[in-house]
């Protein structure tokens, strides 16, 4: 036998192999979100006790100071963020096409619940010349896990106007988080933009914005016992 | 000599997992008494030690851990590789090595980490992007190289899995060790020769593992 391997028996963890189970994979085909116009709010149990907590904040198009969250309890966390928006035209560099934040919250809830994501709305405002398409997205996968929950819309331009994205998962396609588990979800929200031909001279913009009494992201869970 | 290495692993396994049922039932009420924060008893843990590389610069990272270290979501804010367009050539690689600490238990343990790359490509028409992922202990051998190609024209997330299995064996009696583990995940853009003149990125927004510990063997009690 090799001495590598005489010494990584004697003591000594061992990386077996590199097995790769999954292929690459693009995450726009994952989901299957059902968009609807109400604000139905499926879910097994009344949301349990106690609230969500922020653990981490970060992404090209946040950081926390410029980022708000307010948690209202374990059924819904609103965020403003002031800095998300993506450019596209003129000298803008290729980077601030897209702008991602991703949100690492955590539920303070005792034993004894799965949770999932329901119901997403997002606002903001969208200047849009022709031969431009933008997409706002969500997608949330609960800590350490591969299984990738994805909504989006994509508004083709022209366009020049406020936007909003309102999806409602029906509660036989929520995500469930493994039993009892830290509750822990993160949440990646991200806007960018396309040419398809835009004219030279021309830029667009892609934000979340807070509207008057409203905040830019509203994200919703449902919980059931387990 | 890694496919022997494996076929060897593979048949301890085999003949080890039937007394795995005896062990996990007898360690039932010890778990439940234990505090979250405490590393579950006969399970390999993780946490991420340090984050290093030019993807993964200071003050641009977060780490965030689940209670019981068997699962953590690095973030990253400037980790993109890109190239084309008069970029400077540096930028065309992208690299970040997070050292994680495996906690062992004592006795011989297999475990399986799966590790979760998520990002966003924007590559034009002839450029190409790829995703390299390598691991291995500190002082031992690296394990071969996993690489995933990625062709323009593509404007959207990907997302890739790892699942690496780790065997170990420690005679530390009663008493966990922990070993320091490497991963590197590494992004590189090529921008081609149909649209030189435009930029074409590659850019990491998470990473995600998880290690699930299927056996654990001891010689004596605690």
């Amino acid at each position: 036998m090799p001495e590598q391997s005489l010494r990584a028996i004697r003591g000594r963890p061992l990386l077996l192999a590199a097995l790769v189970l999954t292929a690459p994979l693009l995450t726009g085909a994952l989901a299957t979100p059902v968009t609807a116009a109400a604000s139905v709010r499926p879910s097994a149990v009344d949301p349990p006790p106690g609230r969500f907590v922020v653990q981490s904040i970060n992404g090209t198009g946040c950081r926390p100071a410029d980022t708000q969250v307010r948690p209202r309890d374990t059924s819904r966390v609103d965020v403003d963020f002031r800095a998300l928006q993506a450019r596209l035209g003129g000298r803008v560099p290729a980077t601030a096409r897209r702008a991602q934040c991703v949100l690492t919250l955590r539920a303070a809830v005792g034993r004894g619940y799965s949770f999932g994501v329901d119901t997403i709305v997002l606002r903001g405002r969208a200047s849009l010349p022709e031969g431009t398409t933008a997409t706002a997205a969500v997608s949330s996968w609960f800590l350490g896990r591969p299984n990738t929950g994805t909504v989006q819309r994509t508004i083709p331009g022209p366009y020049e106007a406020t936007w909003d994205l309102r999806t409602v998962t029906r509660p036989a396609s929520i995500r469930w988080s493994p039993c009892g588990a830290d509750y822990q979800v993160n949440l990646r929200t991200e806007v960018r933009l396309r040419s398809t031909g835009l004219r030279a001279g021309d830029t667009a913009r892609m934000t979340l914005d807070p509207g008057t009494n409203e905040p830019s992201a509203s994200y919703h869970f449902a919980w059931k016992r387990c | 000599m890694r496919g022997r290495r494996l076929m060897t692993t593979k048949r301890i396994g085999i003949a080890a997992l039937g007394v795995l049922g005896l062990l996990m039932s007898t360690m039932d009420p010890v778990t439940a008494q234990v505090r979250a924060t405490d590393p579950p008893p006969g399970q390999m843990t993780m946490n991420v030690v340090s984050a290093n590389g030019n993807g993964c610069p200071r003050g641009t990272t977060t780490v965030v851990p689940n209670g019981d270290k068997t699962a953590f979501t690095v973030t990253y804010s400037n980790y993109t590789a890109q190239n084309g367009g008069g970029v400077a050539r540096s930028l065309a690689r992208a690299a970040c090595v997070l050292t994680v600490d495996v906690g062992v238990p004592p006795g011989f343990t297999f475990g399986i980490t799966r590790t979760t790359y998520r990002g966003y490509a924007d590559l034009q028409a002839g450029a190409t992007g790829s995703l390299s992922t390598q691991y291995w202990f500190v002082g031992q051998p690296v394990t071969g190289e996993i690489r995933r190609q990625y062709r323009g024209v593509l404007q959207d997330n990907w997302q890739a899995t790892d699942s690496v299995p780790i065997a170990s064996i420690s005679w530390m009696p009663c008493r966990r060790t922990t070993y320091p583990l490497n991963i590197q995940s590494q992004l590189v853009v090529n921008a081609g020769s149909t649209h030189p003149g435009t930029t074409s990125l590659m850019t990491m927004d998470a990473t995600d593992s998880e290690i699930t510990t299927i056996f654990n063997i001891t010689w004596r009690a605690c």
